[in-house]
């Protein structure tokens, strides 16, 4: 019996598509992968979807294809582990998209549409939100009136958490003793830190939405909220405020030229003033950020870098290390510079009398999803 | 003599054709020689034999019929062509060759005058149809053959198969049998029913729990069924009732409904085995009258014009998964009516299109109530025989009297039908007001023999007035019925001495006794290939048409050589299972570990939380003392509890709690494995009956009417652990009681202790083992340390403990014990097996089905002869 699953990872501008083979043994075999843009004017995004899904499903032998598996960024406050999707939790995930409109709806045109195609495979939901589930209230809760938080449902969710926690993961298979504090860097387009105490996750940058917290590719960071309600007041609309935090602030609003932070390290190099700025508020942010996180954790024992950024840029692992100097985190420069992961995906960079470790991760989402599919094969009898 | 398929061209490879025939007809299909080679210029391909890819069985014609198939019906081609494609080729290819034999017994209940049977059933569950086709055929070595051009093996083709899951549980897969049984002994009959768009939910199993999505059986087609527009008939819901006064000067009545519906038959060919005849389940589709009204679609209001269509359409969308509870919703009563009224209306049709005459309707057709869902065919008969056939009520009533039969399959009274007066008045006015003349009429009856106080009177009345008015559907169906029979022996006596005692009192004529059975062609032959080959070797007669037969290896129980290939056939079936299970489920069981097995419907009254504190208990004793010696078991479980049973879906958490603990510990998952497989379904059946050592029918005595998954355990060589109950009690009759393993109370002393006031927390205090075995559920042992998850499971043993599974544990563990100590001695256990399977005669359907036709149908066999497959044709082109 080959048991096939699909991940289906849809993103407020792209569609990503892979397909792994599931073993009942607890492994998994890369078989396909292709990624969709979304085209961001288009106004039917329900069809331009089915359409990517149908193109990519002619590629794979559907009489195989036991589980669907989709990454849904919001889960709100009542998801907190992957769950099969019947109508009420579709139902569900389509109401959240007041929370994460450009994420969750893109899920929900996917799944109504493989429904309708696939009705005889299984669909599951894994939620970008649930490794936050319990943070502790002091983390969770913004300094609002309580009632937003009882009755609006408004607090820190944190997203980026099935990557979180797939580092995470890997970070306990890799030490037999798996260091007591952490502080995940998952530094892509989107970025965001978690802080990780004794198994349990204690507080994240990313909040009510994906917007918070740290310095991103297009998306502005945590802000003075005044900045919001002058704005507002000065006859910005709704629609545009959306679109300039989401699209045109951070790295590519700051330098006025690109959200890419390898053109931007580039630019930099070159000369050019506003990359370097923009370069500087990002670098002073992740560093004050990871602080935060460190105050969270009471210490720090491991630090973690993933992501397109943080895989990619050995600038910024180097630079970090040597703008945080009392925390003595101790990098190879050679293995920073040439990194080679091992076969797991993971390296660590931190020189043996660090006290503080210093890993690579591969971010793997899709991979990570996979996994986690595994068991609801049990379902196929 | 009868004129059997083998008779023609199986193995020849050429046979003439009535020259006659030929020259009139112009079948497209049948290419002669001569027209192939005058068309065919490539001189590689020489044709030697007349192919006929419809109707032919050799392998060359099944083939072709394949390959065409996959073309002209898929716009596929072999290398092209997906699973499902070769699945759906590979079945339309086997349906033609079944249409021969489906067209021509239609033909024959046309010509000649016998009774046909008419059973109405509400749930069928055929299983899958390729498999029991190509069995049914004698066409598997054929068919393997045939399949390997697809690259697929016939058992992948047959194992794709999308299962008609239009049932809950043994009420429909019985009725699936006897269809199967009647048309092996060539008895007229057809299997009416619903064809719900929705069947069975399909069960997932996610955290330990139930999970329920719909089950889309049709999406990727149905190859079997045959829509039949001519033969639809209208329902009518709804409105009024007027009278007049025809032109005779007769009173009349008039519905006028408020809405009508198109019932659709699909028919679904099943043919008998090895036999010419080959029955129909047809299965009725509600549609919308007109698809919608272009009227009013083309002033603008779409919505409007498909409403009525989507209203109409819902009454045969989805079956109701609760198998003893009955719920009182207006679409169930519609279901009913629809399916029922459609029925009686297409056999009065084919009365008529016998040439016969309503009057003699009862001589002709017999109609059977498979419990009480269809009982409003009573009302029904006498509707259109009154209102549309201008019959008296007099005459009515004695035809519909002895037309209708009904069985009882349940002595649960929470799952007998009754339905509000308002809603019944809503939705069948008419009838309603039938029912209050038929009442009328049998309570002045009852009440002329000035025998029977008012309390008996209101008994026996058709409608409930102790508070809310209801109609009561089994009172209907029984007064209503010539005959009324339960379904094992236990179970008819109960039905007697409880549940229509009053009736029984009444008309003690009327009750009877059938016991259930299976069709050992299912049951052995297809679920068990590897134990029906060993029977061939052994058995020369044609056993699967006369299980009796069975009973000559019975002589050859201890037997060396037949002891170890019984025992090869075992471990092979055991194996299978352990593989099945190992790539379904991620783990691993031992083969020789003795399989003890409790598949069916999940409920507190079959008392799976009874068989969980055993495998609790062995596992405490393991816990306490790690060296003690325990005979290896793996528990399987499988079954589907009804979506708002929460009781059945907690037993079903607790089944996975304990599994997932046992399983992963490694002081004891060495000696005990607890496997729950998601989904129980036919399909699955076939799986793991044939590979139990030990099957469990531990229902509470008095409980299960007849069950018929301790019949499959039993003819696959598992011994039963059961209590008196059902056909247990027969089982133990046929096998002797040292073959099988009887514990706990009998019905007689469960009423007896329900007298005394059950009181079951002493025995959790009398009883240490109990006690453990509770406790630990309740310390959390099962849950990571949660204590209130299985709060209710345990509470309601101690305080309430409905199903007396207190009471019955130390019997129960005592029996189980016996069990592992007896499993030990090979020698003993196997033959015991072959004396179980060896008096398995009894319980094919086969013995049931001429039980139902001699005392309660009164059915004669027929003979069917085929016709010539072009003639066939011939008629098909000039007739229909």
């Amino acid at each position: 019996m080959t048991s096939l699953n699909l991940i289906v990872n849809s993103g407020s501008s792209s569609l990503k598509l892979s397909v792994f083979e599931l073993f009942q043994t607890n492994k998994v075999k890369h078989i396909q992968e292709r990624t969709f843009k979304l085209l961001a004017e288009s106004d039917n995004h329900q069809q331009e979807i089915t359409d990517h899904l149908n193109s990519f499903l002619n590629e794979i032998n559907l009489d195989d294809l036991k589980l669907i598996s989709h990454r849904i960024v919001h889960g709100g406050r009542f998801y907190h582990e992957p769950i099969i999707i019947d109508e009420k939790v579709n139902k569900d995930i389509k109401d959240l998209a007041k929370f994460a409109p450009l994420h969750n709806l893109s899920a929900v045109y996917a799944i109504e549409s493989l429904k309708i195609k696939l009705p005889q495979s299984i669909q599951l939901a894994f939620f970008d939100t649930a490794f936050f589930a319990n943070l502790p209230l002091a983390a969770k809760l913004y300094a609002l009136p309580i009632s937003f938080y009882n009755d609006l449902h408004i607090q820190r969710y944190g997203f980026h958490g099935i990557n979180h926690e797939y580092c995470y993961h890997k970070i306990k298979d890799y030490y037999k003793h798996s260091p007591a504090k952490i502080v995940i860097a998952h530094l892509g387009a989107g970025a965001s830190l978690s802080a990780i105490k004794d198994n349990q996750c204690v507080d994240t940058t990313m909040g009510f939405t994906p917007l918070d917290g740290l310095t991103m590719a297009t998306r502005s960071g945590s802000l003075d909220p005044g900045i919001i309600t002058y704005l507002l007041q000065e006859k910005y609309s709704l629609s545009q405020l959306n679109h300039i935090l989401n699209f045109e602030s951070g790295l590519k609003g700051l330098s006025g030229l690109t959200g890419n932070f390898q053109e931007l390290i580039k630019l930099t190099h070159q000369g050019n003033e506003s990359a370097k700025l923009a370069l500087d508020i990002f670098v002073h942010n992740l560093k004050k950020y990871i602080l935060a996180m460190v105050a969270s954790l009471d210490g720090l024992d491991c630090l973690v870098f993933t992501g397109g950024i943080g895989e990619n840029s050995a600038y910024l692992r180097q630079r970090i290390t040597d703008e945080l100097t009392f925390l003595k985190i101790k990098i190879k420069r050679s293995e920073n510079d040439k990194l080679k992961l091992n076969s797991a995906g993971l390296k660590n960079i931190a020189k043996k009398s660090s006290k503080i470790k210093f890993l690579v991760i591969n971010a793997n989402e899709n991979l990570a999803i996979a996994l986690k599919s595994i068991p609801f094969l049990m379902n196929y009898s | 003599m009868k004129k059997n398929e083998n008779d023609d061209s199986k193995t020849s490879k050429t046979k003439a054709k009535p020259s006659k025939v030929k020259a009139t007809v112009a079948s497209p299909k049948t290419k002669s020689v001569s027209s192939i080679q005058a068309t065919n210029k490539n001189p590689n391909y020489v044709v030697t034999t007349e192919l006929d890819e419809r109707t032919g069985l050799s392998i060359e014609s099944l083939k072709a019929g394949f390959v065409d198939h996959l073309f002209y019906d898929l716009g596929t081609y072999i290398g092209r062509a997906n699973l499902n494609d070769y699945y759906i080729g590979l079945s339309l290819t086997i349906r033609d060759r079944l249409l021969r034999r489906f067209l021509s017994t239609q033909k024959t209940y046309l010509n000649k005058d016998s009774r046909i049977l008419g059973y109405l059933s509400a749930e069928y569950l055929p299983g899958t149809h390729l498999g029991q086709n190509v069995i049914n055929l004698d066409l598997i070595q054929e068919m393997q053959e045939v399949s390997k051009i697809s690259n697929y093996s016939l058992d992948q083709l047959i194992e794709h198969e999308p299962e008609p899951g239009l049932g809950n549980g043994g009420l429909g897969r019985l009725a699936s049998c006897y269809i199967e049984s009647l048309a092996t002994l060539n008895y007229p009959a057809i299997g009416y029913g619903i064809r719900y768009e929705y069947g069975i939910f399909r069960q997932l199993i996610q955290k330990g729990c139930q999970k329920e999505i719909a089950d889309r059986w049709l999406h990727s087609g149905n190859p079997w069924e045959i829509r039949r527009p001519k033969q639809s008939s209208i329902i009518k819901f709804g409105g009024y009732t007027q009278s007049y006064t025809d032109k005779n000067g007769k009173y009349r009545v008039e519905w006028v409904p408020s809405y009508q519906v198109t019932a659709m038959p699909y028919d679904t060919p099943i043919p008998g085995y090895k036999t010419n005849m080959c029955n129909v389940l047809r299965l009725w589709k509600a549609e919308a009258i007109q698809d919608f009204s272009f009227e009013v679609f083309n002033s603008g209001n779409y919505f409007e014009a498909v409403h009525d269509k989507i209203l109409s359409e819902t009454i045969s969308k989805i079956l109701y998964p609760n198998d003893a509870i009955f719920e009182g919703k207006q679409l169930r009563l519609a279901q009913q009516y629809f399916f029922v009224s459609a029925s009686i209306q297409n056999m009065i049709d084919l009365h008529f299109r016998r040439g016969d005459k309503i009057h003699n309707f009862h001589k002709k057709f017999a109609i059977q109530l498979n419990d009480t869902h269809p009982s409003i065919a009573v009302v029904e008969l006498m509707r259109l025989l009154i209102d549309v056939h201008d019959l008296s009520y007099e005459e009515a009533w004695a035809i519909t009297t002895k037309s209708v039969n009904y069985t009882n399959h349940t002595l649960m009274t929470e799952a007998l039908e009754k339905w509000p007066i308002s809603l019944f008045k809503r939705t069948l006015p008419r009838h309603l007001e039938l029912i209050y003349e038929i009442n009328q009429r049998h309570l002045d009856k009852v009440r002329s023999s000035n025998k029977y106080d008012d309390d008996f009177i209101s008994r026996v009345s058709l409608i409930d007035e102790t508070g809310e008015r209801y109609v009561k559907m089994a009172n209907l169906a029984v007064i209503g019925a010539q005959y009324i029979n339960g379904v094992a022996k236990l179970h008819s006596q109960l039905l007697k001495s409880h549940l229509f005692n009053d009736f029984y009192i009444l008309n003690p004529e009327k009750f009877t006794n059938v016991t259930n059975g299976i069709t050992p062609r299912r049951w052995l032959k297809n679920a068990n290939p590897n134990l029906a080959n060993l029977l061939d070797e052994y058995i020369n007669t044609n056993w699967l048409n006369d299980l009796n037969q069975i009973k000559t290896i019975e002589k050859l129980a201890y037997n060396k050589d037949f002891q170890k290939n019984w025992l090869k056939v075992k471990k092979q079936n055991k194996l299978n299972l352990a593989n099945f299970i190992e790539a379904s489920q991620g783990l691993t069981i031992n083969p020789d570990s003795l399989f003890d097995c409790q598949v069916k419907r999940i409920h507190e009254y079959k008392r799976q939380h009874l068989n969980v504190l055993h495998i609790i208990s062995l596992y405490n004793k393991i816990k306490n003392n790690l060296n003690i010696n325990i005979t290896p078991r793996t528990f399987i479980f499988s079954g589907k509890a009804a979506p708002a049973y929460y009781m059945a879906k907690q037993i079903i958490q607790l089944i996975n709690a304990v599994a997932n603990t046992i399983n992963n510990d490694p002081n004891v998952n060495e000696i005990l494995k607890v496997v729950f497989l998601p989904n129980f379904s036919v399909k699955l059946g076939q799986k793991i009956y044939p590979a139990a050592d030990l099957s469990e029918q531990i229902s509470l005595a008095g409980t299960e009417a007849s069950g018929t998954g301790n019949m499959k355990f039993s003819l696959n060589g598992a011994l039963t652990i059961g209590t008196l109950d059902g056909a247990n009690i027969e089982i133990m009759d046929y096998v002797g009681k040292d073959n099988l393993y009887i514990f706990g109370m009998t019905e007689t002393m469960v009423q007896e202790s329900k007298n005394n006031g059950y009181n079951p927390h002493s025995f959790y205090e009398s009883n240490p083992v109990l006690r453990q075995a509770i406790d630990s559920i309740s310390n959390g042992v099962f849950s990571d340390g949660d204590k209130h998850i299985f709060n209710d499971i345990v509470n309601n043993l101690l305080y309430s403990d409905p199903f007396m599974v207190l009471e019955d544990f130390d019997s129960y563990i005592n029996t189980q014990e016996k069990i592992s100590t007896d499993y030990l001695n090979s020698q003993e256990w196997v033959a015991k097996s072959i004396i179980n399977v060896a008096n398995m005669g009894y319980f094919s359907s086969d013995r049931s089905i001429n039980e139902y036709c001699k005392n309660i149908w009164q059915l004669k066999p027929i003979q069917v002869d085929l016709e010539d497959a072009i003639q066939a044709r011939y008629h098909l082109i000039h007739h229909d």
